[in-house]
């Protein structure tokens, strides 16, 4: 609980710190402001659907991330799927130009890009989970939903033999966040920040950045 | 437990002596790089904490205690949080916190969020020395720059300070505190709050902790920690983010008062402890509800 009598606006304002902090906020202002990139098409943030531009857009670059540095041979883990979480991308992102405050607000955590070693029955409660859910944020896989269970699931268009994978998430949702508890207590690897990824993406492309519905996920019933 | 107000003042031990020297503790946890309050949209905090305003309520304090001494104290977790961290790496939060005067801090997890070498370049901007006493940094580029223990003297007081951070393995991305050895708290707790209390004497001796308030595991918290210690009269947690209403009184191994205080995080509040020495061993220890830098304020 907050006590009731917190350092509020009745405060004044000490002149001498303000004026050390307001060089330091005009150029961060100019920084946060500067556009990065810009986007080909809306990204909705949107709870309701069981695949959304905007959560396809951000699965795929963490996936891309690890997967990359996997092909440079900087890291003998191959990633095989990727899965995220609508509640965690927290902004919608217009068509247009992209500045860094946008991504900020897209996502003000600090969460990592980790990748978590799944056996071939965690990926069964990995899917069962997205089915039951009504569906997040996935890349390199697709699910076919009936009576809220899944009917069938790929991954990278293949069904899955037994064996390890590799699962691309985020360090929050490795830790069980949004109930995903099979992730709890497995091995896992650490990367960059999921919002120094998002920078990266937009940054580095050289053309306005699009993604698309591509049914992932899917519910015949 | 019980004895200490809920606001205002309110003394647990009233010794009898002439020589009266007076302390205003005043301390923070968890500022998370909050350098501006919080935006007045803000679902749980609109408005609120901000450094400026902190520094203002500091000036004030100062200025109405001349005749006292106040100390200034965070017990970690300075960086992370909002874009200044991410741009200037902490140098911005450190300027500020040697403006306001701050006498002490120790390490949260956090602050190794740019690694031991970001912490190490932002250090010339702290004119406040971090004390460590169960990080290892032998090992480390940090290695000398920060203190296990610390004595502050001022005003014929003299006041000891530890500092104990959270265990590292887990928690922080292993390059970012590669080499430190994360050692036993209540070892180096004991250890060096018994030099500070028996060899060099201090009046009083503060823990600055970022161990957390209390878990529901058996993970050593501020709540275990106190009754394994010996000669540790106050403990200035961090790290759970904890809003204590009020500072409380638990008890050491030789069932001694320890008072505990938490303020939350973001610089939402400030906390305040004052104690009265009465002569050489006789102190009186008031608490006060956290400082709102508004209706408690009044009172102090």
């Amino acid at each position: 609980m907050v006590p009731a009598t917190p350092i509020d606006n009745s405060i004044s304002v000490d002149t001498d710190a303000q004026n050390t902090i307001q060089p330091y906020k005009d150029s961060m202002s100019t920084y946060m402001n500067e556009v990065i990139g810009e986007l080909a098409v809306d990204m909705k943030r949107l709870k309701t659907e069981p695949e959304t531009i905007l959560g396809n857009f951000v699965a795929d670059l963490s996936f891309d991330h690890v997967k990359k540095l996997y092909k440079l041979q900087q890291i003998d883990l191959e990633p095989s799927m990727c899965i995220l979480n609508f509640g965690g991308l927290r902004t919608s992102l217009s068509k247009g130009p992209v500045t860094r405050s946008k991504v900020f607000e897209l996502m003000p955590f600090e969460n990592a890009i980790v990748a978590v070693k799944m056996t071939r029955s965690d990926m069964d409660s990995l899917f069962h989970y997205l089915a039951r859910v009504g569906g997040q944020p996935i890349s390199n896989a697709r699910l076919s939903v009936s009576n809220n269970k899944p009917s069938s699931y790929t991954i990278n268009g293949k069904p899955l033999p037994e064996g390890d994978y590799w699962v691309v998430t985020s360090d929050y949702l490795a830790n069980g966040g949004d109930n995903m508890t099979f992730f709890k207590g497995k091995e896992r690897r650490s990367f960059i920040k999921l919002r120094d990824a998002i920078m990266t993406r937009i940054e580095t492309s050289s053309r306005p950045i699009s993604s698309e519905i591509e049914g992932r996920i899917t519910y015949d019933n | 437990m019980g004895g200490l107000a809920i606001a205002g003042m309110s003394s647990f031990t009233i010794p009898l002596s002439r020589n009266r020297r007076k302390l205003v503790i005043l301390h923070t946890n968890d500022m998370h790089s909050r350098i501006e309050p919080f935006p007045a949209d803000h679902p749980k905090y609109p408005d609120l904490g901000g450094m400026a305003r902190r520094a203002q309520i500091i000036k004030e304090i100062r200025e109405q205690h001349k005749d006292k001494v106040v100390l200034l104290l965070d017990s970690g977790d300075i960086f992370q949080g909002t874009p200044y961290f991410n741009m200037y790496g902490g140098a911005l939060e450190f300027k500020l916190m040697s403006e306001m005067g701050y006498d002490a801090c120790t390490m949260g997890n956090h602050d190794f969020d740019n690694g031991i070498e970001g912490f190490l370049n932002m250090l010339p901007h702290a004119k406040f020395p971090f004390i460590c006493s169960n990080y290892n940094f032998d090992h480390t580029p940090l290695k000398g720059r920060t203190k296990p223990y610390h004595i502050i003297e001022k005003q014929d007081m003299k006041i000891g300070i530890i500092g104990l951070g959270v265990k590292l393995e887990g928690l922080v991305d292993h390059k970012n505190y590669g080499n430190t050895i994360y050692e036993s708290p209540v070892e180096k707790a004991n250890q060096f709050a018994a030099i500070l209390k028996k060899q060099e004497k201090c009046d009083l001796v503060i823990c600055l902790s970022h161990l957390g308030y209390s878990y529901n595991t058996d993970k050593i918290s501020d709540v275990t920690l106190a009754p394994q210690t010996r000669y540790i009269d106050i403990i200035l947690g961090g790290h759970t983010h904890t809003f204590l209403e009020k500072p409380e009184i638990h008890q050491n191994l030789d069932k001694k008062e320890v008072i505990i205080n938490q303020v939350g995080w973001a610089g939402i509040n400030l906390g305040r402890i004052d104690v009265k020495f009465r002569g050489k061993r006789k102190k009186e220890i008031s608490a006060h509800a956290p400082i709102g830098l508004k209706k408690n304020y009044a009172k102090v």
